[in-house]
């Protein structure tokens, strides 16, 4: 009787413990996802405001807004790192490409002598053609 | 019995990709939307354009025109023009009165045949677009001679000419606006169009 009970105290620890590691995990991939869309996102909207011309300020701050208002768990730190961009304009391709980078902070830090995890980066590209 | 609880534990993993489907499936929607309405917006301002250097064009050959008719005209409100003075006057304010109605007609068609071509390149991509506002017909107002009274040039109404591009459905997207402006270079005056957004 004993022994099952503590077989079943085991099983329910480990669990418990695969539990909240799957929860984490998965909340880190939400994360990820959703920082890679709105990433994609924001560069899509300067790359297009830059091809067709429309004001890069507003855009930018546009942007931000966005960021500040989906992204809730990206610091200003991080906001303002997203609006450096990259822009690459092509002229054999006929296409304007910006390169929009950002890091956020992970839900639970790995800290280990081998592996430090801090922080996450994504990147997104995206790109536009355009014709003279 | 830890298999069970492994897969038990492991299922929000394979949910994962089906609600990721729905994040990517919206942002496809709104780039797709996007797209649609840039490359319509492009085709407008790219036919309105046309349209408005065809009209600029009449201008400048009713002002030729005008050039021939005035010293005739003079000659018969004077009262010292012969019968054939009189018929060449006639035959000028004719040609002219047939160069305005024709150009106009024309421009007409021309200014209908774009917001088809709008549409069709928007269908291509999305039925979530639509012209929220332009003008139903062409925004041009006649100009009369102050010598001849005979209709010397077309005005462009320069507010009336502006379009503006919406989104139904999808309120993240801004609307565009496709407006004409003149461009004088060297003497001479073109039309020209850029894209403003608004926020």
């Amino acid at each position: 009787m004993s022994s099952t009970r503590g077989s079943v105290l085991v099983e329910g620890a480990l669990l418990l413990v695969l539990a909240s590691f799957v929860i984490i995990l998965q909340i880190e991939l939400c994360r990820r996802v959703w920082v890679g869309i709105v990433v994609q996102v924001s560069a899509f909207e300067s790359v297009r405001a830059s091809v067709l011309g429309f004001s890069e300020t507003k855009t930018e701050l546009n942007i931000a807004s966005l960021v500040r208002s989906t992204l809730p768990f990206i610091s200003e730190t991080g906001i303002n790192g997203l609006s450096r961009k990259e822009i690459k304009i092509s002229q054999i391709q006929s296409k304007a490409v910006i390169r929009r980078h950002v890091r956020y902070s992970a839900l639970v830090p790995i800290e280990s002598p081998s592996i430090r995890k801090r922080n996450f980066e994504v990147t997104q590209a995206c790109s536009f053609p355009f014709s003279h | 019995m830890f298999i069970s609880f492994l897969a038990l534990a492991m299922l929000p993993l394979m949910i994962a990709p089906i609600m990721t489907h729905e994040l990517f499936g919206q942002v496809y929607d709104f780039e797709k939307t996007i797209i649609g309405m840039d490359n319509g917006a492009i085709i407008l301002g790219r036919a309105d354009r046309k349209t408005f250097n065809f009209l600029e064009k009449t201008n400048l050959l009713l002002s030729s025109l005008e050039k021939f008719h005035h010293p005739i005209h003079a000659v018969v409100v004077g009262g010292l023009a012969s019968p054939s003075t009189v018929a060449q006057d006639k035959a000028i304010e004719l040609m002219i009165e047939r160069v305005v109605t024709g150009s106009l007609a024309m421009a007409q068609t021309m200014w209908k045949k774009s917001e088809f071509e709008f549409f069709s390149e928007v269908r291509r991509h999305t039925s979530l677009v639509e012209l929220s506002q332009r003008s139903p017909t062409l925004p041009v107002k006649k100009k009369r001679c102050v010598l001849c009274s005979q209709i010397s040039s077309f005005e462009i109404r320069r507010g009336d000419s502006q379009t503006v591009i919406n989104s139904k459905g999808i309120p993240n997207i801004k609307p565009m606006i496709i407006d004409l402006f003149q461009k004088k270079s060297e003497g001479s005056k073109k039309w020209e169009y850029q894209f403003l957004q608004v926020f």
